[in-house]
């Protein structure tokens, strides 16, 4: 089963609209959208949902402060700032009392307090993260989320998106596209491991050759075949030819240039993706497809199996 | 021998699952006598968070297994399951368990001893 | 007083925002950047500054010595599965630890040491009385947190009077990365377009504001004198501090990395919409002493 990603290191270069079109181009894969932090998927892939869960994938330190004797040792040893005296009122205690008190959003869960606590009184409990769910589009299954506000393990929350696209595309035999989010950090790497193929969509300007370097490291860093669009590749001709020839440098190919069209934003808003359209941007999206497609559709002889 | 296999469902005719640290059973059997020897677990790395692949590895360890049959193990699991010393072979995901052990009895898989894909980043 | 530049989607202009709002106060107070989307950090870019101090940011990870006697209980509390114990030896997986300091705690013998690696680095620096920071996270490493962590704290030594500004130019997205890099601030500056993308993410930035209890406003980016955000603002009652109109030279300054206050017309623009915000902020701070 072949996996493919969509990532950009700097946000806004278009990940989201290579991504749609590449859904409709195939016609037929598992699509996922593993930003789910500010996920925008959805809102040009017409779907209705089959399946939705809430995902748990979080724990977080809780004291029971009956059993507390504010000793202070969790505070020494969190090394996140998550634990703090407030003023509290406590079951079975007359009136309000400091005592040590969990911040869920600062605490990383990792059950430090747990085991210093002399009383047994911290306890790690799950924490819902956020909802999945799994549509029905007509160019296929699509797996996304919702990050519940403020939830911590948006990296956890991809995985599990991936894991149900890739059981999805297990039982269906297809392929799986994955849109992305920026950065380069945890929710990054959770959506490109394991992926065969990585296209990283930039834009020319030196923010978006500053961060495609960046993310070209992080490709490298997992071994993970990668390839380069660039985006508005006419809004500074210089630019884009500064980013070719840095890819080109680095043994990374440019695998197609789409140039500024006024399309793209109205296509948007209208809701669906641009290759509904004939303009600039979507001929030369179709060419880019036409060039990678292969990889996700050629046999599935020697693939990278997940661990 | 005692062996493990990491599997998609409870029974010998069903199949092989290719993911280690991320399969949601592992069955033990003596390989001499896999049908009424055939104990299910559920595989205790599922609920984790991350390194999923050094938690089934260890528990590989602590089931005192001999042999472990799976699809392929990443650079982490690979280095658990070589710290404790159990050869492990690769499988494809459309053998039945019966016919994996078949198979390596009949010395027909290739033993694992490079790491496949990392899946770094599910924390 | 602490303002905090975010913005939900990617690419909205949050780092146009906040480096040329700190260049349109600093000749006036006293101002500092810090760069808190230390994954793909940009601010730099446009801001070209002196950096005259570079520190490592180091994460502790066990080593363990030979007082072990195997026991596996490091393993077992270790939420990371950052250690293993098999075959007479203990594995330590240094790219998966947090750091926690959980293996420590519970070893009855003593045998876990801390040793450190590096994690990513913090820069200062210092443009025309500006100073900057920013933190840079290593490729290939996955925790931001304790680079942001580092990066709060050298903020904090430049203490913050409601004259003085600090500028925190925050990460995309509404994680945690997110949450830690905005809290603590004067007023969160929410950075949108007027896009069904820009508006959708917008929608869960305020979400994060309001859980979170931050005052907030927006500035709208690419502004093509559409209703779409307007409309949004009016109906949650939300100040919309100013609009930044959709215009190809500043899509062509910004691609060549350079600040806009070198051109008159944009220069006016920062100037009059960093008067309005340090006024927004303290003529809430007077209703808020007030109620």
């Amino acid at each position: 089963m072949k996996q493919m990603a969509i990532i950009s290191g700097k946000g806004g270069t278009g990940k989201t609209t290579v991504a749609a079109a590449f859904a409709e181009l195939a016609e037929q894969m598992i699509v996922a959208d593993c930003d789910v932090e500010a996920p925008n998927l959805h809102l040009v892939l017409a779907h209705h949902v089959k399946k939705e869960a809430e995902y748990v994938g979080n724990q977080t330190a809780r004291i029971n402060l009956s059993h507390c004797t504010h000793c202070g040792r969790c505070e020494e040893v969190c090394r996140y700032d998550a634990v703090s005296e407030k003023v509290q009122a406590v079951e079975g205690l007359q009136g309000e009392t400091v005592f040590p008190y969990i911040d869920s959003k600062r605490c990383e869960g990792c059950a430090a307090c747990v085991y210093a606590c002399p009383t047994q009184a911290i306890q790690l409990c799950p924490e819902a993260t956020g909802k999945v769910f799994l549509s029905e589009t007509n160019v296929g299954d699509f797996a996304h989320a919702e990050l519940y506000l403020a939830a911590d393990g948006s990296g956890k929350l991809v995985a599990e998106v991936r894991r149900l696209a890739r059981d999805e595309a297990r039982c269906q035999n297809k392929a799986v596209l994955i849109d992305g989010s920026p950065g380069i950090g945890c929710v990054v790497i959770s959506t490109i491991t394991g992926c065969q193929q990585v296209l990283v969509v930039t834009e020319p300007s030196q923010s978006g050759k500053h961060d495609l370097e960046r993310v070209l490291k992080l490709t490298a860093h997992f071994r993970i075949a990668t390839q380069v669009i660039i985006n508005k590749w006419d809004i500074n001709i210089e630019v884009s030819q500064e980013i070719e020839d840095a890819c080109s440098q680095s043994g990374v190919s440019v695998v197609g240039k789409i140039p500024f069209d006024p399309m793209v934003p109205k296509a948007i808003a209208l809701g669906y993706p641009i290759t509904r359209y004939e303009s600039p941007a979507a001929r030369a999206i179709r060419e880019i497809w036409a060039k990678i497609s292969p990889v996700l559709t050629e046999s599935s002889g020697g693939q990278q199996l997940s661990s | 021998m005692r062996i493990a296999i990491s599997t998609g469902g409870c029974g010998l005719d069903k199949f092989v699952d290719d993911r280690f640290g991320r399969c949601p059973y592992f069955v033990f059997c003596d390989s001499e006598d896999p049908q009424s020897t055939a104990e299910y677990k559920d595989n205790p790395a599922l609920s984790g968070t991350g390194g999923a692949g050094i938690a089934a590895a260890e528990y590989m360890a602590k089931e005192k297994v001999e042999v472990l049959i799976t699809g392929s193990l990443g650079p982490n699991a690979l280095r658990v399951i070589n710290g404790a010393n159990i050869p492990a072979y690769t499988a494809s995901e459309d053998m039945t368990l019966s016919e994996a052990i078949l198979a390596w009895k009949e010395g027909r898989l290739i033993q694992i001893t490079e790491a496949g894909a990392a899946h770094a980043g599910e924390r | 007083m602490r303002l905090a530049v975010l913005s939900g989607k990617g690419g909205t202009g949050k780092t146009t925002v906040a480096v040329n709002l700190a260049l349109s106060w600093a000749p006036y107070r006293k101002t500092t950047y810090v760069d808190y989307d230390v994954e793909e950090p940009n601010g730099f870019i446009f801001l070209r500054p002196q950096i005259r101090d570079t520190s490592t940011v180091f994460l502790p990870y066990p080593e363990i010595n030979k007082a072990c006697t195997f026991c596996g209980k490091c393993s077992e509390a270790c939420q990371y599965h950052a250690l293993a114990v098999v075959g007479g030896k203990v594995l330590v997986f240094p790219e998966l630890c947090h750091g926690c300091g959980t293996c420590g705690i519970v070893c009855p013998v003593g045998a876990v040491d801390e040793v450190e690696r590096p994690l990513g680095k913090i820069d200062e620096g210092e443009r025309d009385g500006l100073l900057c920071l920013q933190g840079v996270l290593k490729e290939g490493e996955s925790l931001a947190g304790p680079v942001i962590r580092g990066l709060h704290r050298r903020e904090k030594e430049h203490s913050s009077s409601l004259e003085e500004i600090i500028v925190a130019d925050c990460p995309p997205g509404s994680s945690c990365s997110v949450i830690h890099s905005a809290e603590g601030s004067d007023l969160a500056i929410l950075v949108t377009e007027p896009t069904l993308f820009g508006l959708h993410d917008l929608k869960i930035a305020v979400g994060l504001m309001r859980e979170m209890g931050l005052d907030f406003g927006v500035i709208q980016n690419k502004d093509d004198q559409g209703t779409l955000i307007q409309e949004y603002c009016a109906q949650e009652g939300i100040t919309l501090l100013g609009s930044i109109p959709f215009d190809l030279e500043i899509a062509k300054i910004y691609s060549r990395g350079q600040s806009l206050m070198q051109d008159r017309k944009w220069n006016d623009l920062f100037k009059t919409l960093g008067e309005r915000i340090v006024t927004e902020v303290k003529q809430r701070k007077t209703e808020g002493e007030i109620i």
